[in-house]
């Protein structure tokens, strides 16, 4: 597995390192658009974070595989699906936090500058859960790489974002009440915790779907590109 | 050393073994499918354009889930999705694909990882014998380096099995001469326990390298012996049919490979042979001809 992990990093290393130059200048272009005002730089991170960064991973890793047939080679490999499919999670994982720490420092560091870094601090407890939203989002798109065609699949993920956006919206708008208590019970730590081992689960679910995806699939046949 | 290799072949236990396997996709059935690779054998897989045979590999290679049957590989029983057992297993695939951003030295290193019996110095003087740089983008290679690289790749941890999907399709003369002769001389390296199989739409390949010949078509194994005997097993028989006289319903047991302009040439087994030839010469056919078959006619006429 760490062969795996290697080569896919090797891989990607100088798309992933335009990536995170063009990531780590963007709060500094939109606060120049914005006329300085802090607030367009952590906006800036979150859209980077939630809505680019897992199609470009998944994009790499999968993708660009399945069109040229590497899969297949993976496939032909003395190595078990867990492991294949492991690697690409954890590639995935690690591209993520380089990308998500790059975003987060430019960020921050613009904050600094323009001296509004205290007034906009980052609540911690947001922080923890858009972190770990957005690794279930990249795991999903994994998934929805491996199974669907690259039209379908970057459309896939955004369905039950988007849903998850509508339910925040409408639970916001007409039960207040219950969003404040949803909202009270998401800050204490107990339940972040909680959080964060439902969404390994979720993980290991979404690894062993893509395992049999995997191992069911005959990628030595041509996929749409 | 053909002597050797048929007391190994009685003695030893299958390298691979096939047993009524069934595959069925929309359109296309593999159906019962019985297949031995005896150690020290090269079987060559024969079969038109979408006969199975690539369907047939994979499902060997526990690389697609088939719908039923069983696959031993040296004895052991193969679960789907097991992988370890590949270790011994060579496989170079009709796409051939490789890493084109990998250097040639950087591809096999990735391969190495996961072949505990890794031979690194053979590997590097199969790559001086082929003449590929080993510091060349695979990029960069021609399709016959690509070829190359897949079979050096698939041999450098000496496999037990050795399974070759069209391996010397788009290849020039040369190139598939030097491929065939590292083959043979591989399986001559240790015959006790190694066995290829080698998928060609090439006959003049198989026939010069195979030992056994199995021929699928539309899904079914309708011939599988030893190439001597599939090629003496059967005989042609040219004659030049009365006028008049339809020359289906006068041969309609045997499968006729050609019939132009009152000639007739038709495929009939050996050990009929008299039969055939009385039957001829009872209804009128003149100047008889016996000859044997090569096993381009016998493809043409089973395929």
């Amino acid at each position: 597995m760490r062969a795996l992990v290697r080569k896919d990093l090797r891989e990607h290393t100088l798309p992933l390192l335009y990536y995170m130059a063009v990531t780590a200048a963007f709060p500094w272009v939109l606060v120049v658009i914005d006329r300085g005002r802090p607030s367009s730089a952590l906006l800036s991170t979150s859209f980077v974070m939630v809505v680019i960064s897992p199609i470009m991973i998944t994009h790499w890793l999968l993708n660009t595989e399945k069109t040229k047939r590497t899969l297949f080679l993976l496939r032909t490999l003395p190595v078990s699906a867990h492991h294949i499919v492991g690697a690409k999670q954890v590639v995935a994982l690690i591209m993520l936090i380089s990308i998500g720490v790059t975003s987060v420092t430019s960020s921050l560091t613009v904050l600094h500058i323009l001296g509004g870094l205290e007034a906009n601090a980052p609540n911690p407890v947001v922080m923890a859960w858009v972190f770990i939203g957005v690794v279930l989002f990249t795991q999903s798109m994994l998934l929805s790489f491996l199974r669907f065609d690259q039209r379908l699949a970057i459309q896939a993920p955004y369905g039950g974002l988007l849903l998850l956006v509508l339910a925040y919206s409408a639970l916001r708008n007409y039960r207040p009440n219950l969003f404040a208590a949803f909202m009270a019970m998401a800050g204490r730590w107990d339940v972040i915790v909680a959080g964060y081992l439902t969404a390994c689960l979720i993980i290991l679910c979404l690894h062993l779907i893509m395992v049999r995806l995997f191992e069911r699939t005959d990628w030595s046949r041509p996929t749409a590109e | 050393m053909r002597l050797d290799r048929d007391r190994v072949n009685e003695q030893a236990t299958a390298v691979l073994e096939i047993q009524h396997l069934y595959k069925t996709y929309p359109g296309f059935t593999l159906k019962d499918v019985n297949l031995v690779l005896k150690p020290g054998t090269i079987t060559g897989l024969l079969g038109r354009n979408g006969a199975g045979k690539t369907t047939l590999i994979k499902c060997a290679l526990g690389l697609i889930p088939f719908d039923s049957g069983s696959i031993k590989f040296h004895g052991a029983e193969l679960k789907y999705g097991s992988a370890a057992w590949r270790q011994s297993v060579g496989y170079v695939a009709e796409s051939h694909p490789l890493y084109d951003w990998m250097r040639v030295e950087q591809f096999l290193k990735f391969i190495s990882a996961y072949y505990p019996t890794w031979d690194g110095r053979y590997c590097w003087m199969l790559l001086d014998r082929f003449g590929i740089d080993r510091h060349k983008r695979i990029r960069d290679l021609s399709h016959g380096m690509r070829v190359k690289l897949a079979l050096i790749a698939a041999l450098a941890y000496h496999p037990t099995l050795l399974v070759l999907d069209e391996p010397t399709s788009g290849l020039d003369p040369v190139i598939r001469t030097e491929f065939l002769e590292e083959l043979r001389a591989e399986i001559m390296s240790n015959p006790e326990r190694r066995a290829v199989l080698i998928s060609s739409h090439i006959l003049e390949d198989i026939t010069a390298v195979a030992d056994e010949v199995a021929l699928i078509r539309n899904g079914e194994l309708v011939i599988h012996a030893p190439l001597a005997d599939v090629v003496t097993g059967w005989r042609i028989l040219s004659f030049n049919a009365p006028p008049g006289r339809d020359v289906r319903q006068l041969v309609n047991r045997y499968k006729i490979i050609r019939g132009r302009d009152g000639s007739v040439s038709l495929l009939c087994p050996t050990d009929e042979l008299q039969f055939a030839v009385s039957e001829l010469e009872a209804v009128g056919a003149n100047n008889i001809e016996i000859r044997t078959p090569s096993l381009r006619e016998i493809f043409l006429a089973f395929a």
